[in-house]
């Protein structure tokens, strides 16, 4: 067994690249390599190049399961090395953004079931049980920009931290519509059928035993956004939901009906394209007939909401989860949060509340402090996880009041805000 | 200790598995490799190939992240590797000089449980306690072992130097393999992570009569560059500033082990002489006077304990009334006969008419205080350069309550002179047993004063910590027990639990990660509050266990703690 120092002595790494100064730079990287030390992905740059890196890795995470243990997390001065062993497949994510140790292990396990998407985990073993080498890029082909787009919606959008997806504010009438109307497309071939649009549900027609699982519409969500090619026509493309069956594939038959809206139908069944063209039509007719296509069209145009609809004094943003519905609502940025570098700023304070909240051994309920620029506020009951912002000034009787005022005005808007009744037949 | 409850289910606590010291530039050829190898204890023995590739991986480790390795300026982290989470162990690695590395790998707390699998087979299944050992208290540890290991035998470089590398391996052995083991990984007490120095308020005038007297002593023993006052475990003088303030801490730390020692040794000869046993030669197996880790176990352990030690204890001692004495040569170097002299000397003779030759003065290696008109914080990572190192004798004095420290650098040839002779500690002891009769009065004046200050009511009703990391003076109403493990009046409150005592620690590393936090407060899933405030170097840690409490309220109770500590005329 190589002594680990050697391993790193002989490890050839090309530092003359002119990429790699920049290379450095990046606050996150991930990677992902086989269990014999083969580079299959990485965030940045080219993965032939980190060949000699993944080697010590590997070698790394051999040196303790060798000693029958296996290696969680390391850390160096702001740098936190996560790793997330699974079968065959090693995931690595480097840090200096803060993140904790459970909140990168969740990212990596993002893209390892966005791999399994892509190739279910039947595949997967049985790739590498047959051959250990086996270069794993040579399937996964086509699935970088994915992952890639997958690694930045993580640092940009809450729903991942939270577990949950974020549905479109609108009049439940409308949304009662368009969900009565998916109805009629109903039939054996249609698992799940749903409009989607800015990465946030309109709405969702499944069956009445079989929820969708928010990890697979992110999945979902993040194939629809990670590629341009569906803008153009009309796609068929299998898919494996690894929270619905990770050993299968689905179908999902995807189609842009108007501007940002985007229609998916997904099927057990892989020969049924036709058909489900067919019940596109029908529903793109019954919408406009309706006058429900013009309506879904503006409010896709919208942003959002702003945090001035809820009239709370001294609030500049929050996130407010909904633990039945799995669902959460958050306004529009405001400044100082409209620049992208504070709304990241932002992020990261209310990616440590949520960190330290969600503590496995010692949740907290309420988690609540100041900085010189904010004051931020953390509070999980049994039926909400809410993530506020304030100015660092203000005082706790007003800031309690505040969010009084938040909780009142989104149970008013509460069948707007969320899906609180999925369609199900 | 594994306990295990009614239901079967085994908890088993944090264990260290090995501990070691190495310098890689010692042996980097293949065949050297052992060479770096200063030092290395484990639980169960371990072969050489075994020791060097756990060696090899923190190496790895360290050039795979280091930025001065010329291949790789992969990452440039900002720190080389610190910790290793596997789910299993806790791996912990400091540089305490350069390409000095201490190494400590610690066997994670678990719970054993045997359940019932699908098949109603019974199945064991552990779950490995990764968030109750806080990487805070890991790092507390190792520096804390690294300075006091190095106020006693310089720095490992220094060592290296003067007397070589068999020399400094020697020194390791003899200072870590004691007490090692005794290291508890499960105290969360954030007190032990803080770390800091109890310091006793003095009032004005007490002070400027503290500030006479050790201005008198100093001028009338002109080699004794510097002095600390001590009252019961509390610091009242720290100096003229030439000590920084982490050798401050550990010296005093150090003494406050002797004066627990001294007292309970005092309290059990007063037993004994209640109970007529005074004509019997009073025997105690050897408090050990050599300076060796073994010293410390009382401050890191659970129970506290006196261990032998191979080497000589400083001193023998006569009580002229007793038996004939049994003298050094005649016994087995662990157990001394101690019998407990006239002598007040804590470091020093006990034994004022014995012979020069009894005589063993303490040696200290302290760091010189660049600016020693200012305190210092201590953040540096490396603060070894031998210029910068200051040789003393140690010597102290106890009186009733009071203890006094004096330094005498190795350099005064008059000073290093008179510690080798009885003759001065005679005269010393005389001349300090009648100049500190009225400093006595004083300082117990001022202590009965200060507990009568609202203060102490403050103490009864909640439980804080305060620190200032410039001074490190700590003061904690968290444990107040009294060091013979009984409650204290003041105790009536609430008791911390274990919980409380990891939400503790975990606060303490939010404030530490993040700086420019001033305030957090969190309520917990069983409704305790938490609160840490920060105002420049000085930080508090309150627990306010009402269920029903909203923020605002809480607020209430933390303004009448920072009211006290956070005001400007706050002595801390």
């Amino acid at each position: 067994m190589k002594n680990i120092r050697d391993i790193v002595a002989s490890m050839d790494m090309k530092v003359e690249d002119p990429q790699s100064v920049n290379w450095c730079r990046h606050r996150k990287h991930f990677f992902i390599l086989s269990s014999a030390g083969k580079p299959i992905y990485t965030r940045y740059g080219d993965e032939s190049r980190i060949s000699g890196y993944t080697g010590v890795i590997q070698a790394i995470v051999s040196f303790f399961v060798d000693a029958e243990d296996s290696i969680r997390c390391i850390n160096a001065g702001n740098h936190k090395f996560v790793f997330l062993l699974k079968g065959p497949l090693y995931l690595v994510a480097v840090s200096r953004t803060n993140e904790s140790e459970t909140q990168l292990r969740d990212q990596l396990n993002y893209l390892y079931n966005q791999i399994l998407s892509v190739l279910t985990s039947t595949q997967l073993t049985r790739i590498f049980e047959q051959r250990i080498n086996y270069d794993l890029r040579l399937l996964l082909g086509g699935t970088e920009p994915f992952l890639d787009n997958l690694a930045t919606s993580m640092s940009d959008e809450p729903g991942f931290m939270l577990g949950s997806i974020q549905c479109v504010r609108m009049n439940k009438e409308l949304r009662d519509k368009i969900g009565s109307i998916l109805q009629i497309v109903k039939s054996k071939d249609l698992l799940y059928a749903m409009l989607i649009a800015n990465n946030k549900l309109i709405t969702l027609l499944r069956p009445k035993r079989h929820s969708l699982h928010s990890a697979d519409l992110h999945l979902i969500f993040n194939m629809v956004n990670g590629s341009s090619t569906f803008r153009s026509a009309e796609s068929w493309t299998p898919i494996c939901l690894p929270k619905f069956n990770n050993k299968g594939f689905l179908h999902a038959y995807v189609c842009y009906i108007t501007g940002n809206v985007c229609l998916l139908l997904i099927s057990p069944d892989k020969d049924k394209f036709f058909e489900l063209s067919d019940a596109k039509s029908i529903i793109v007719e019954e919408l406009t007939s309706c006058n429900a296509l013009q309506a879904i069209e503006e409010v896709s145009q919208s942003e959002g909401y702003s945090i001035a609809d809820v009239g709370a004094a001294g609030l500049r943003h929050f996130i407010y989860k909904s633990r039945k519905h799995v669902q959460y609502t958050s306004p529009t940025f405001m400044a100082p949060y409209n620049d992208p570098h504070e709304k990241q700023k932002l992020f990261k304070l209310y990616r440590y509340t949520h960190d330290r909240m969600h503590s496995r051994i010692r949740p907290l309920k309420v988690h609540y402090y100041v900085s010189p620029t904010e004051t931020i506020l953390g509070w999980i009951t049994s039926t909400f996880e809410l993530y506020a912002a304030f100015g660092p000034l203000i005082s706790k009787s007003a800031l309690t009041n505040s969010s009084h005022t938040l909780l009142k005005w989104i149970k008013k808007e509460e069948e707007n805000l969320f899906i609180l009744n999925s369609q199900v037949f | 200790m594994d306990t295990t409850n009614s239901q079967g289910i085994v908890t088993v606590p944090p264990s260290l598995s090995y501990f070691c010291v190495y310098n890689p530039s010692f042996g980097d050829t293949d065949d050297s490799q052992s060479d770096q190898l200063l030092y290395y204890t484990s639980k169960k023995t371990v072969p050489m190939d075994v020791k060097i590739r756990q060696v090899g991986l923190a190496q790895g480790l360290y050039e795979l992240f280091s930025i001065s390795a010329p291949y790789c300026r992969v990452f440039s982290p900002s720190k080389p590797c610190e910790n290793v989470h596997t789910q299993k162990n806790r791996l912990a690695f400091y540089e305490p000089e350069p390409d000095y590395w201490i190494h400590i790998s610690i066997e994670l707390g678990h719970v054993k449980k045997v359940i019932k699998d699908k098949e109603g087979k019974p199945k064991t299944t552990i779950d490995y306690l990764d968030s109750n050992l806080h990487d805070s208290g890991v790092k507390r540890m190792l520096k804390l072992g690294y300075e006091m290991y190095r106020i006693f035998n310089g720095p490992f470089e220094y060592t290296v130097r003067t007397d070589g590398i068999k020399a400094l391996k020697n020194k390791l052995e003899e200072f870590f393999a004691n007490w090692v083991f005794e290291w508890d990984f499960e105290k969360t007490e954030l007190t032990k992570t803080v770390d800091g120095i109890l310091y006793m308020p003095l009032s004005d005038s007490a002070e400027s009569q503290i500030t006479s007297f050790v201005n008198q002593i100093q001028s009338d023993y002109e080699f004794i560059s510097d002095m600390f006052v001590i009252w019961q475990n509390k610091l009242v003088y720290r100096g003229n500033g030439a000590i920084p303030v982490n050798n401050v801490r550990g010296i005093w730390r150090h003494l406050v082990s002797y004066i627990a020692e001294r007292d309970e040794h005092d309290r059990e000869i007063e037993n004994k002489r209640k109970n007529k046993e005074a004509e019997k030669v009073s025997t105690f197996m050897g408090f050990t006077r050599n300076i060796s880790g073994s010293n410390l176990l009382s401050y890191f352990s659970t129970t506290p304990k006196v261990s032998p030690s191979t080497s000589p204890t400083n001193s023998t001692s006569h009580n002229p009334s007793t038996a004939p004495l049994e003298t050094n040569g005649l016994l087995s170097p662990s157990t001394q006969v101690f019998i407990p002299g006239p002598s007040n000397f804590l470091l020093g003779p006990t034994n004022l008419h014995g012979p020069d030759g009894d005589i063993h003065p303490v040696k200290v290696y302290l760091s010189k205080n660049s600016n020693s008109s200012n305190i210092r914080t201590v953040d540096h990572q490396h603060d070894v350069d031998e210029s910068d190192i200051e040789e003393y004798y140690l010597v102290a004095y106890k009186q009733n309550a009071l203890t006094l420290v004096f330094f005498i650098p190795l350099n005064s040839l008059e000073g290093s002179a008179k510690v080798q002779e009885m003759v001065f500690y005679r005269s010393f002891h005389n001349y300090l047993t009648s100049q500190s009769e009225e400093i006595i009065k004083i300082l117990n004046e001022n202590h009965e004063k200060s507990k009568k200050l609202g203060r102490t009511d403050i103490d009864k009703e909640y439980r804080y910590l305060f620190f200032n990391k410039m001074t490190l003076a700590v003061k904690s109403s968290l444990y107040p027990f009294s060091s013979n493990g009984s409650l204290t009046s003041s105790s009536r409150g609430l008791t911390i639990t274990s919980e409380m005592a990891h939400a503790l620690c975990e606060l303490h590393e939010d404030l530490e990660k993040y700086p420019q936090l001033t305030e957090i407060y969190t309520r917990s899933s069983t409704n305790f509050w938490i609160v840490g405030k920060r105002s420049e170097g000085r930080v508090l840690y309150i627990v306010v266990p009402k269920k029903e409490a909203s923020l605002a309220e809480v607020e209430d109770d933390v303004r009448r703690i920072t009211a006290i500590y956070f005001s400007g005329d706050n002595i801390y």
